[in-house]
Formats: structure tokens, sequence, C-alpha cells
């Protein structure tokens, strides 16, 4: 005959007595509407809708309140990455392993390049007297190749090809007129770190390297960046391809910050209004969300004024993803005035605004590889 | 709702528990009943109607043959005999019909613009009903049916309460993925049963040891089926590898949820028959078919296969019947054509097997014959998950390393057997019958060492109980890092 132990009489009563716990719990604890560790809004109770009764819908959007709102939800994701990893698991919710310990996301080949091109292509074509540079950004799957894990499925340098082949399109579209940074620099790989451990973003040097490739792309002499105007402003960043783990286990990262004592900043937010002198928001470092720290958040268009450099010098337009946010301190010596565009914000075109403004003689295009897909701004480039 | 979910796990099943003890004798099934009707509506509150019919039906149906037995008397016995058949005709009648309206008004739609298109380029297709299939149809409706089938055979007597009856069919244990409980075999159980201190555990243990199995190891081998799957290039070990995990990710989900169910069952003293019986050790097909979803099979055996006829009509016959019984078998598990060809694919193998394998393969080697069987279950089962055939088909051909998409050798196959090395040598290690064996060694050991286990066993249940929820919580983490605003 079948029988159960004591001992596990006894832990059957715990569970049990947890599951009616957890339960309670759940009921009871105050609910968060965002969680910082994943950087995302959490779900929200679901307005009642009678006909979304029909096919389980309605009960389908409490399930998934009820996963978002799980009491200790952060250490249930902790204990199964960590399972994950002590199985010897090297990929785990799209983020590579790699043998250094860093976390690199894994993204898929681009599949609608054209949604880019032709935006860049209709933007050259309103803008015939403007210099306009392309620089699309590899991650870190393609920098860090040689240390992702072994077997991994990953076509050698497709990050590479797949800049490459866009670049030719461009070029065919615009009869060579747009200069297109080359990408090769993210195959110089230092000693210190160009891209994060935890996040998907490159770090100030890895923005440093790319910044170099734009100099020699558009003609500007090389500079050299004095390492006394760096400085570390926080070593507790721990991004968003660390929060698809969220194992505490892993080491978290620094901020580096630029500064150039030569710099006299206006920094104005359009959207708030408000005005700085400082490229970044010191608020941010205590936040989850670090990488926010340059150039304070996401704006539709912030104009960055350095009078320290005479007007002569013009201005330049930055189009960007967030890749561009670090960068661009490098740019500030450069420019009486930087335009910078979030085109997902701004939603008013940015060719007409560059023909109404006279200073704008150059614009930079930045994106990254991973979000020619998904990039929502990219439509509105034009 | 599936048990495997945070809303039966920390709500549904602490409230059913604490009720369920609480309330005494036929209150009981009461709240089983209330709760079973809960647990349907959480996914398919209209479709309850639907099963409020059938049930209805087929009691009424049972009533009917019940007052016809008593009146036997004043009868002759030719007009019964007729009576009882048309009640029966009449219900099984609906029951089909409903059946086949809701789950294959779609495919038979489908069927006949494609046979109209044969004779006329010109037509205007018909449209699909588009009828969303209610959940757990083919489950309930058979249990239903068998019911109205055995009163009709005289094998149980008449339930004379329709809560009762309501309760049997729609128990939410069984209630959307099986195991197909034959009323025969609960009647008594549904009026009175006894479940001790005894039965509480072994059945919850049951029920623990089936959410590890679906969470722990059938999800993640349909991951990896997934990722083969969807991968743009595959060598030929990867794609049969993509196949086992497949292969193991249906048997262990399957088998886990009638694990569930049998032990939420025991839980309150119901003693379902077991569905699954290790059928991957199995060393012929048709031995197979004696260990896969026994209680579907059996279902076919005694209601469609004997009745035609069995193999008491010479050989021919028995083959037709075989045919007939595989043809449904597959078309009960979806209505699609590749499950008909699933379960035609089956009665080939059968056959085969029958006429001229089963005499040869006697002379085989053990380990030769198993290799057959998972030979013909992998792509038998591909042709399980792949809807589109011509999907099916291409992925077949990269069995073979032919097609697009295929890479002939290439060392992916480390790479996807590495990432889930515990999970595919746990589901391959227990997809054969360690446990019982373990359980015979254990049984003969001395008290102490049964003690020693039992705090192993205990601690096991806690550790594989925290790595599911945590996977059940993870797992809907899906970033959409950009789109939150």
């Amino acid at each position: 005959m079948e029988k159960t132990g004591k001992a596990e009489n006894f832990i059957m009563c715990a569970i049990l007595a947890a599951m009616a716990l957890f339960g309670v719990l759940f009921l009871l604890l105050p609910k968060k509407t965002f969680s910082e560790n994943e950087n995302r809004n959490l779900a929200r109770f679901p307005e009642w809708k009678t006909e979304e009764l029909n096919g389980g819908v309605y009960t389908g959007k409490i399930e998934k309140y009820l996963a978002d709102h799980f009491p200790g939800r952060d250490t249930w994701m902790m204990i199964v990455s960590e399972a994950d990893r002590l199985g010897g698991k090297q990929e785990i919710n799209d983020v590579y392993l790699a043998s250094d310990g860093r976390l690199i996301d894994i993204y898929q080949r681009p599949k609608q390049p054209e949604r880019l091109v032709n935006s860049v292509v209709r933007f050259a074509d309103a803008l015939p007297e403007t210099n306009i540079a392309l620089m699309l950004v590899p991650t870190a799957q393609q920098v860090y190749e040689d240390l992702l894990p072994q077997f991994a499925p990953e076509e050698r340098d497709w990050q590479l090809k797949a800049i490459a082949e866009i670049y030719g399109t461009v070029a065919e579209g615009t009869q060579g007129r747009v200069r297109t940074v080359d990408p090769a620099w993210s195959t110089e790989r230092t000693d210190a770190d160009s891209y994060y451990r935890t996040d998907h973003h490159w770090t100030v040097r890895g923005a440093k390297l790319a910044f170099d490739a734009w100099c020699s792309a558009t003609g500007r002499p090389e500079k050299t960046v004095d390492e006394a105007g760096l400085s570390a402003v926080s070593d507790s960043f721990r991004g968003t391809t660390w929060s698809k783990l969220n194992d505490p286990l892993i080491a978290p990262d620094t901020i580096l910050s630029y500064w150039d004592d030569s710099w006299d900043l206006t920094v104005t937010y359009t959207d708030t209004g408000e005005v700085t002198d400082t490229p970044y928001g010191e608020e941010w470092l205590s936040k989850k969300d670090k990488y926010a720290y340059y150039l304070n958040g996401l704006h539709p268009l912030l104009i960055i004024e350095n009078k320290a450099v005479p007007e002569e010098q013009g201005a330049i337009a930055v189009i960007k993803d967030s890749y561009g946010n670090s960068m661009i301190p490098y740019m500030i010596s450069d420019f009486r005035t930087i335009y910078v565009f979030d085109t997902r914000y701004w939603q008013q075109g940015v060719s007409s605004f560059v023909l109404e403004h006279e200073d704008i003689q150059e614009v930079l295009i930045l994106y990254s590889i991973s979000m020619i897909d998904t990039d929502a701004g990219i439509g509105g480039i034009f | 709702m599936v048990f495997s979910g945070l809303p039966f796990l920390f709500f549904f099943l602490p409230a059913f528990l604490l009720l369920y003890t609480i309330v005494r004798g036929r209150a009981k099934n009461i709240v089983l009943l209330l709760f079973s009707l809960f647990f349907y509506a959480w996914g398919e509150p209209l479709y309850i109607i639907l099963m409020l019919v059938t049930t209805l039906v087929d009691y009424t149906a049972g009533r009917l043959m019940g007052r016809l037995d008593d009146k036997a008397s004043e009868a002759d016995e030719g007009s019964l005999k007729r009576k009882r058949r048309l009640i029966l005709f009449c219900a099984v009648l609906v029951d089909l019909g409903l059946l086949g309206f809701f789950k294959y008004a779609d495919m038979a739609v489908r069927a006949v613009n494609l046979l109209t298109g044969f004779f006329s380029s010109e037509r205007v297709p018909f449209d699909l009903p588009g009828i969303a299939l209610p959940i757990g149809i083919s489950f309930y409706t058979f249990q239903s049916m068998s019911y109205t089938i055995d009163r009709y055979r005289g094998k149980v007597p008449v339930q004379k309460n329709y809560a009762d009856y309501l309760t049997y069919v729609s128990m939410f244990p069984q209630l959307i993925a099986g195991p197909i409980v034959r009323y025969a075999d609960v009647q008594r159980e549904l009026k009175e049963r006894h479940a001790g201190k005894e039965a509480f555990f072994i059945g919850f243990r049951r029920f623990l040891v089936g959410l590890f199995r679906k969470v722990l190891i059938a999800n993640q081998m349909g991951a990896l089926w997934d990722e083969i799957r969807t991968a743009e290039q595959i060598s030929i070990p990867a794609a049969w590898l993509g196949l086992a995990a497949f292969t193991l990710q249906i048997y262990y989900d399957f088998s886990a949820y009638s694990d569930m169910a049998i032990g939420l069952g025991r839980m309150m003293g119901f003693h379902f028959l077991e569905n699954f019986r290790y059928p991957l050790v199995a060393d012929s097909v048709t031995e197979f078919w004696r260990r896969w979803h026994i209680s579907l099979a059996t279902w076919f055996r005694d209601y469609v296969y004997i009745p035609l006829g069995g193999n008491r009509k010479g050989l021919p016959r028995q083959v037709w019947n075989m045919f007939i019984v595989f043809f449904l078998t597959g078309l009960w598990h979806g209505a699609f054509p590749n499950y008909i060809l699933w379960g035609l694919y089956q009665w080939f193998f059968l056959m085969l097997e029958k006429f001229f394998l089963l005499d040869k393969m006697k002379q085989w080697p053990k380990w030769c014959r198993h290799v057959y069987v998972l030979l013909q279950a992998l792509p038998g089962f591909g042709l399980f998950y792949f809807e589109d055939l011509s999907a099916y088909g291409a992925y077949i051909l990269k069995l073979f390393g032919a097609g697009a998409g295929s890479s002939l050798f290439t060392t992916d196959i480390l790479w996807y057997a590495g990432n889930y090395l515990p999970q595919l040598l746990i589901a391959c290690a227990c997809a054969y019958p360690l446990v019982p064996w373990l359980k015979t060694k254990i049984a003969a050991s001395q008290e102490r060492t049964q003690r020693t286990i039992s705090i192993i066993c205990a601690m096991g249940l806690l550790l594989f109980f925290t790595l599911s929820v945590a996977s059940l919580v993870r797992d809907t983490y899906n970033p959409f890092l950009y789109f939150r605003f």
C-alpha cells in the first residue's frame, strides 16, 4: 500500500499553508504601479468588461495582474535565474551569459531595414544643403562576439554585415550624399569596457570610440579625451539586461561622467521649459534607471548651448535613440548649439525644423541596429 | 483555469480545500459542483450552457430508460428494446451533434470549399463559421456519453439526482483535459467516499509531482522545441532533438495533467484510473497504445471497436474496425487533417505489426525494438504538432538534411542540448519507470532508511515547489522597455 512519510506530510502541510498565505498576502499588500527593477509599468487591475468574459480575455488579464504583483516577485525571479545558471544554462530570458560574466542581450536581425532607409532618404531629399551623417551602432553581441557562449547559434559579424547593407542602400538612395560612420571602431577592443555588463547601452568609453569614428567620417581632427575629465558618479548601476535575470549575485556597473571645464552651458528642455547648466540629471543616480543620467532622461527636444564656443561654429541637430545620450557630451565642445531630437516624442518632423533654423549646418542620425524594427521614432525622422 | 497557474494554486485550491473540508456529507458534492462551475467559467462562462445541455440530455436519457425498465413487465420485450434504442440514439445524436458543430464546423466548411473548388474555379467559398472551441468539450462529451451507453447496456443504475450527475461530468480535476472518467468507475464514490488523512496526502503528493512535471519539465521541453523549430538554420541532429523535445513535452504535459487530476481526485476520495503507464518504454507500437492515453483508447475500444464487431467478424472486418477507431482517435484530437493523418499513421503501424512485424520483432534485441518505437513515435508526434502540413513537410526534410534552413552537421545541437541538459536528462530518465522501481526497493528497506528517504523526498517537494512557483511568476516577464509610454 502506498503511503507518505511523516516528513513529507509536514512539508506538504507547509506548502498548503504557504499557498493560502501568499493568496492572502497578495490581497492585503499594497500594489506598485511601476517596477523599477524591470523598468516597466506593471499590469493594472483590469477594468470590468462583460464582453471580455468570453474566451477568458478578462480572466487572462487578471492572471497577468496576479503575476505582476505576486508577493516577492523579484525574489522569485532571482531564484529561477540562479537555478538556471546552476543548471548550466547559458542563455536566460533572451540574454547570453558571456564567458567573462557580462550579460548580452540577444537581438534578431532587422527585418524591415527599408523603414529606416526610406526615412533617411526622404530626410536627405528635403535638406539638399545640409551635411547629414548616419551612424548605426552595433550591440554588445557584436562587440564581444568572442565572449559569447560556446556554440551559441550566431552568424559571425551579422550586425556589421547588416549595417553595411543598410549603408549601401542609403548611399544608392541619396547618391552618396549621406555620410556613414563605419562601425569598425567596435572591433577595436580596448581594455576598458565599451559596453555595460548589465545593460544594453554602450558606456562613455564605447561612445567615445564611436565619436572618434564620427569625427573621421565628417572630416574632423581626432581628439584625445582627458582622462581627468572622466569621473565615476555611481558604481551601483544595474541595467535593463540585468533586470531580465534579476540576480543580485551579478555585480553592478559603474556610471562614468564626462566633463570639460571649458564648458559654459545653457541646457533647455523644451517639453518642461526647464533650464539647467549641465547635460546630466543627478537625481537619476539614486534611481534604478541610472543610464537616464545622460541628458537627463527622455525628451522630445533638448537644446544644449555652449557659450564658450563662438557662434560661427554653428549648430548640429542630432536625431537619436538612447545610445546618443552618452555620446552627445563629447560633441558639446564642437558646436555652439546642439539640438537633440527624440522622434518618438517629437512629432512635428525634424526636416522642417532644420530648414527654419539657419544655424544648423549638420545633422547626425544615430540608431542602434537593435532598434531598427521596433523604434517608433524612425518613421518620424523626416 | 489551469492547474499550473497562479490563480489555481494560490486562490482556488486553498479556498476549495478549506470549504470542502469544513462542510459535511452531501454538501461536499455541492461545494465541488459550485467550484467546478466557477473553474470552467473562468475560461469560458457562456459555454457552461453547452455543458448543461449535454449533461441534461444524458441525465434525462438515463431516467427515461429507468422509467421504461420499471414498466418492463407491462410492455413486451421487443418494444422495450426499441424504445431504449431510440432514447440512446437521440441522446448520442445530440451529444455528437453539439460536439460536431462546436468543434468540427470549421473543418467541414473548409472541406466543402476544397471539394467544390475542384469542380468550379469561379466558386465563392463559404465563410468559415469561426466558432471558438469550447474548452474540454471532447472530454466531457465522451464522459457524459459513457453514462448513457452504459445505461443502455444496463451496466449502471439510474442517477436520479441531476446535481450529482452534473458534479460527475463537471468535476474540476478531470473536466478540461481528462482522464476520461467513466460513470461506472465513480458512481459509488459519487454518493459516498472516504478520504482519510492518508489519502489526502497521497493525493496531494501526486498533484505536486504532476505540477513539477508540467512546469519544470514539460514547459522547458516546450521552450527547447520552440527554439529549434523557429531557428533559421538547424543541423540534422538538432532537428531530431527538436522532435524528441516535443515528444517529451507532449508526454509530460499530458500525463502531468492526468497526475494532477488523479491526485486531486484522490484527495477527495475518488479513484480515477491511470491514464499513462510509461508509454515511451513500449517496445512495439501495439504496446505503446496500451500505455498512452489509456482512458481514451479504452473508451474507443468499448464504445466503438467492440460494438462494430471487434475481432469477431473476420480479419478484413477487424482491419476496417481498427481503421475506424484510429480515424476517430485522430479526429478526436482536433479538427485539422493532420490529426486524422496522425491517427491513420498509428493505424498503419499497428496493422504492419499485426500482420508481419510483431513476429519478426521477437527475434530483435530489446533495444532495437525500443529504438524502432521511438523512431516511429517522433515523426508521428511531429504530425501531431503541425496543423500546417507544408510546414510539417519542411520540418521532416530537415530531419534528413534537405530543404531550406538545414545545415547538415554543425555544433548547434551542443548549444540546444547544453542549455537544457538537466531537464533533458531528467525528462529522459523519468520517462522510464525508475520511480516505481525505487519504490519497491524502498518498501523492502529498513524503517530507518525509509525515514531518511521520506526526509529527502520532503526536501525535494519543497525545492521543486519553490522552483515551480518561481518559474510561473517569472515566465510572464515580457519587457517592452521602449513601449511603456
